[in-house]
């Protein structure tokens, strides 16, 4: 049925709107910016629109001896053909209008939403699989844990477990001064693909600078993918509450040049170097 | 019936009162007190965010506030403030003298204070929950639970269990209220935007908040007996983080929509008054809430995006959640083109449903960015979904707050003053988007983090200020509301003009009997019909001393202790359980059985006279404690055993007996609410209003065990369909045995068949045939529980194989336990039938068998729910 079904979104797919090469921090900057800028549109006229009907046909003045208008008084002043709610009326079957106006403006907003979503879903599809399914990535297992992160380095491609880098095996601070000794290090513009977990409780693992975020479920494997454009120190925080030290419960990202990553990983103890050959840097 | 009533002005008339308006000023009340406390809760998170790192707060005592704020805001104000509104008005704008089950109505408003004391108790228990309002699992069991907390977070669960119950019973009387009681020539469609509005809300409620009840079920099963990593429900390495988040999230969205409805009920009803017009697109805009409530059930995994879930079901649920959200596009610009060529009055109502219509419409703009997943995927867990929910939710508030004072004149009979309320909503519009728009900016900020970037103090702090504002405006709503019930601001049926529906027809406050005759809209308008001859409860509306005297026995009576009496008990239970240890939680109920029994007898032969069937309980009660009391002896040692369980056991054991008492009681009294003769029932005309609450009743059963199968299919498929059994064995299953299973329904399909022959003997008057025929059901309940329990002693003593002995114990154990307990009520009931019927009752002269119809159809309902269980814990 799926196969099918998503005939209509491998055109989508290849949308030239989602070109390869893209990170997910360029398509959330794209994307954010157009919503903004929609959503700031529409929201200024429709607000805008209402305050001016409300102020538009605003009556005022108390009738002698009552908290409101006189309902009798006003109808002699009434110009305006549509139908006034009575005391203990059956409220439908009265009067018409307005029907047509309501499609009209339901389906104008309904236009607009479609349309934004159907552009925000080609991006989807890019990230999801065509970002994703990168041959040269560098792949990652993020473990969380109350509170922390843990890394493994290409560990679903070894059989054997000494020749897994973890994060217990290394000391970041030494590739940089300001990241603490277990954080990620990366390469810069590579796809670095993430397949995160947790030992214990939920967690969410996010890089708000590269906008890479997935949940990290006990007992499940999630996925996401980024590509860091500059060098340098970033955070990886978790988003979902998991406990008392959650509020403070970060990591650090290490971006460094492609040379120097893989100088830094062929000189760990057990890696494979052939796995980063891709990189084809000369070091 | 206004005289078995005290005055308003004396205590005794709050805690007695079943009428439908006194209940609505008690859940409004209420609901603003909580509406207090989450707010002070608001107010200490704006001070803990006043800088980055903590403030006032440690890391457990932040996690306690965000959590109880979450929860009090949603449960304890934004639906029960609604529900006060409900309770008062819908009764009124249908036509009905009241709510089809007074006594019940009452049961729900001390259930609902009942629950909100027990999570309010639970911060001086150590802790409260610190898990977040969605408890995301395993967080939210006692393996990550500090065990300074474990006591306190167990209670504020089961402060939610309390919660539903009062909603379920609630949803069950108003559903029957607005399809059985609506005046003469008033079709559902009619009815005004309000009821509407809780109409659909209301079955929204039914099948969403039994889902609630399931989940909290579960959850509770895990903290008794299976608290460990990896155990249980939510511990277990089948799925059981997602299980929560499923559960949770398909009560969850709808949840949204069943806080926001009412609100969205008051808007019409408001913007239609003070426009002076009557809604554009009426139909449409009910046509859209019923297609949001239908869809409201499918979109939940919204929530669950960056989950484990795949891209087509990612897929499936953007597009309905997209499509939820243009319905109220819809809503919204009716709302609007109703005040083009009106004559608008910004009087203080109109003020608060303009506002929180430019809030809404900021909110669902905001929305839509939310629905795109790929700006999802970012906004998870920070700010912006703070923001949002914040602008949609806190919007419903804000119109709810305008229908406060739209109907404030109608409740009290004065009006409020309107400089104030101006001053109110200005304050508080300005309060609001000081408070909420900064998060929107400083929207990286994550969720429930108290350390954020340095940049983002600026806006952090002006957020702080607008809570200050916005919080210092309602000093001024409850002064203003407070003052002016002094005041000499009378005010007559309706003080604002161009309204229309039926509450302003009526003197403000309404009589005691709601309307001066007789309401119909038999001729297109509202008339009100005089004399008897067409009034079912005329001893309610007229009041005339010859009627009354005349009518003494049927007489509406609106008073009773035992509701306020039964929720007490249940809520000492629920304290008691929230502490007691594993190896003691069943003996309360255990050894509250006989007493049960022995007050059947008691108050039966109070009651009804003294017969043999009282003598047989009384004797029956004592040697049944005493072979209780034995097996506890051999268990825990006597009195040792006693004396050695902590003081929740006590507690519980009290809270038990006491409400078995009470339940008993409520039984016995008479309380008698006439059915009206002339009404429009479409489509329920064939059925009495007990018929269809037990239908309504049952539906909501059947979600319950919906959850509960749903989660054993959902961990087994994970686990493997045959796999299953292999983990089952792995764990200490030995053998697993079919013939028990089967016999059990064949004596649970006789059983059914015995209560309908014991209706039908009823029916003819068969005194002999019809005790038999009950006593002969009972028998076939006992035997099916002795068969289980063998079942289950064989399971758990001989194999070892106990309820944390991996998924399928677990789910076997809780499934079948939870049918188990159905069987046991249903027979503590056929106990207390059975006494009944022996004095004379059902069958007798006078007597109607419709109480055995009622308990014949829940009795079948257990057995049908067996003929699932069956094969799938037995044979597949």
């Amino acid at each position: 049925m799926l196969e099918t079904g998503f005939t209509g979104l491998s055109i989508l797919r290849h949308m030239p709107i989602a070109q390869a090469g893209r990170t997910q921090a360029e398509i959330f900057d794209t994307l954010l910016l157009v919503f903004l800028v929609m959503g700031t549109i529409v929201g200024t006229l429709v607000i805008a629109y209402t305050v001016y009907n409300a102020y538009k046909y605003r009556v005022s003045g108390d009738a002698e001896g009552r908290y409101d208008v006189d309902e009798e008084e006003l109808a002699e002043t009434d110009e305006y053909d549509v139908a006034r709610p009575q005391q203990g009326e059956i409220p439908t079957g009265h009067g018409k209008g307005g029907g047509k106006k309501l499609f009209m403006s339901f389906g104008l907003s309904a236009v607009l939403v479609l349309g934004l979503i159907i552009y925000s879903y080609s991006l989807l599809l890019y990230v999801e699989d065509t970002g994703q399914s990168t041959e040269d990535a560098i792949n990652v297992d993020v473990e969380g844990y109350q509170f922390g992160w843990d890394y493994a380095y290409f560990e679903d491609e070894t059989s054997n477990q000494s020749q897994v880098l973890t994060s217990g095996d290394y000391n970041a601070t030494k590739l940089n001064s300001n990241a603490d000794s277990n954080a990620l290090v990366v390469p810069k513009g590579t796809t670095i693909q993430l397949d995160v977990t947790s030992r214990d409780v939920w967690h969410n693992y996010g890089i708000p600078e590269f906008r890479a975020k997935t949940d990290a479920i006990p007992d499940e494997t999630t996925q996401t993918w980024f590509e860091a454009d500059k060098t340098g120190v970033y955070r990886a925080n978790c988003f979902e509450l998991c406990g008392q030290g959650h509020s403070n419960m970060h990591g650090d990202v290490v971006v460094v040049e492609q040379d120097v990553f893989a100088e830094w990983y062929a000189s760990q103890t057990g890696t494979d170097e052939s796995q980063i050959e891709f990189m084809e840097v000369s070091s | 019936m206004s005289d078995h009533l005290p005055p308003k002005s004396s205590v005794k008339r709050w805690l007695v009162t079943t009428n439908h308006k006194d209940i609505g000023i008690l859940y409004i009340i209420t609901s603003l007190f909580f509406l207090v406390f989450g707010g002070i809760l608001a107010f200490m998170i704006r001070i803990q965010l006043w800088n980055s790192g903590a403030v006032i707060l440690s890391d457990l005592g932040y996690n306690q506030v965000v959590t109880a704020h979450g929860l009090l805001m949603v449960f304890w104000f934004l639906s029960p403030f609604a529900f006060g509104f409900a309770n008062y008005l819908v009764p009124l704008q249908i036509g009905a003298d009241d709510l089809a089950f007074p006594r019940i109505n009452a049961m729900s408003y001390w259930l609902y204070l009942s629950s909100g004391v027990l999570f309010g108790l639970s911060f001086f228990q150590g802790s409260t929950l610190p898990t977040g309002w969605t408890l995301y699992a395993p967080l939210n069991l006692p393996a990550f639970i500090p065990s300074v907390a474990e006591i306190g977070a167990f209670a504020g669960i089961l402060a939610l269990a309390v919660f539903v119950a009062s909603v379920t019973l609630g949803s069950v009387n108003f559903l029957t209220t607005m399809y059985r009681m609506r005046a003469e020539g008033l079709r559902m469609r009619d009815t005004p935007l309000f009821s509407i509005s809780i109409l659909l809300t209301v079955w929204m409620m039914l099948f969403a908040f039994t889902a609630l009840l399931g989940a909290v079920l579960l959850l509770s099963f895990d903290h008794i007996f299976a608290g460990t990593q990896g155990s249980g429900y939510f511990g277990s390495a089948e799925g059981g983080s997602l299980l929560w988040t499923h559960l949770f999230w398909f009560f969850g969205h709808p949840e949204v929509y069943i806080v926001f409805f009412p609100a969205l009920g008051v808007m019409g009803e408001i913007v239609q008054t003070f426009s002076g017009r009557r809604l554009v697109g009426r139909k449409w805009f009910i046509i859209a809430m019923a297609l949001v409530a239908i869809q409201s059930f499918i979109v939940w995994m919204h929530h669950m995006f960056l989950t484990s879930i795949n891209l087509p079901i990612k897929t499936v649920m953007m597009v309905t959640t997209i499509g939820i959200s243009l319905p109220f596009d819809l809503m919204i610009f009716a709302l609007i083109y109703t005040m083009i060529k009106g004559r608008v009055r910004w009087k203080t109502p109109f003020l608060f449903v303009l506002g929180a219509i430019l809030l809404f419409i900021l909110g669902g703009i905001t929305g839509v960015f939310l629905g795109a997943i790929v700006l999802d995927y970012s906004f998870r867990g920070t700010y912006w979904v703070v923001a949002h929910f914040h602008y949609v939710m806190a919007s419903g508030a804000v119109a709810l707050i305008g229908g406060m004072y739209y109907w404030y004149p109608k409740i009290t009979g004065k009006m409020y003053n309107e400089f104030l309320g101006k001053v109110h909503f200005a304050a508080a519009f300005i309060g609001f988007n000081l408070l909420y728009f900064p998060m929107f900016i400083v929207w990286e900020t994550p969720r429930r983090w108290f350390h954020y970037s340095a940049g983002f103090t600026f806006w952090h702090q002006t957020a702080s200020v607008g809570a200050l504002i916005f919080g210092a405006s309602f000093l001024v709503m409850f002064y203003n509301l407070t003052a002016s019930l002094y005041s000499d601001r009378d005010v007559d049926e309706s003080p604002w003009a161009y309204t229309g529906s039926a509450e302003w027809s009526v003197s403000s406050p309404p009589p005691e009997g709601n309307f001066p005759g007789k309401p119909s809209f038999a001729t297109g308008k509202l008339n009100f019909l005089e004399g008897p001859a067409t009034d079912g409860g005329e001893a309610q509306t007229d009041g005339g001393v010859a009627a009354a005297a005349e009518a003494a026995q049927p007489e509406a009576d609106h008073t009773s202790w035992w509701p306020l009496i039964l929720c007490a008990t249940g809520l000492v239970t629920a304290i008691g359980i929230s502490g007691i240890s594993e190896s003691y939680f069943i003996w309360p109920f255990v050894l509250a059985i006989p007493f049960f029994i022995a007050f059947v007898a008691m108050k039966g032969a109070s009651t009804d006279g003294f017969g043999i069937v009282h003598a047989i309980y009384l004797m029956a009660a004592g040697p049944m404690l005493a072979a209780f009391l034995l097996v506890f002896h051999l268990h825990h040692g006597f009195p040792g055993g006693m004396f050695a369980a902590n003081t929740y056991f006590w507690v519980t054991l009290v809270g038990i007996v006491s409400g078995v008492g009470a339940l008993v009681g409520m039984g016995f009294e008479s309380f008698f609410a006439p059915e009206p003769e002339l009404a429009e029932q479409w489509p329920f005309e064939g059925v009495t209003n007990t018929k269809l609450g037990m239908w309504v009743f049952i539906a909501s059963d059947i979600v319950l065990f919906g959850a509960l199968i749903g989660s054993y299919l959902f961990m087994r498929l994970r686990a493997g369909w045959r796999e299953w059994w292999d983990i089952a064995h792995a764990n200490g299953l030995e053998t697993h045995a079919v013939w028990p299973g089967l016999l059990n329904t064949y004596i649970l399909l006789a059983s059914s068949f015995t209560v309908v022959l014991a209706l039908a003997y009823a029916e003819r008057g068969n005194k002999r045939r019809t005790v038999g025929f009950l006593t002969l059901t009972f028998v076939g309940g006992i035997a099916f529980l002795i068969n289980k329990g063998i079942e289950w002693v064989e399971y758990y003593f001989h194999f070892e194989w106990t309820f944390n002995s991996g998924p399928a114990a677990s789910t076997y154990f809780l499934t079948t336990g939870l049918h188990a307990v159905h069987v046991v009520i249903g027979m503590l009931i056929l106990l207390f039938l059975i006494a009944r019927a022996a004095m004379g009752a059902y069958w007798s002269e006078g007597e109607d068998a419709l109480t055995l119809e009622y308990f014949g159809l829940y009795w079948h309902f257990v057995d049908i729910v067996w003929l699932f269980l069956f094969p799938l814990f037995y044979i597949l």
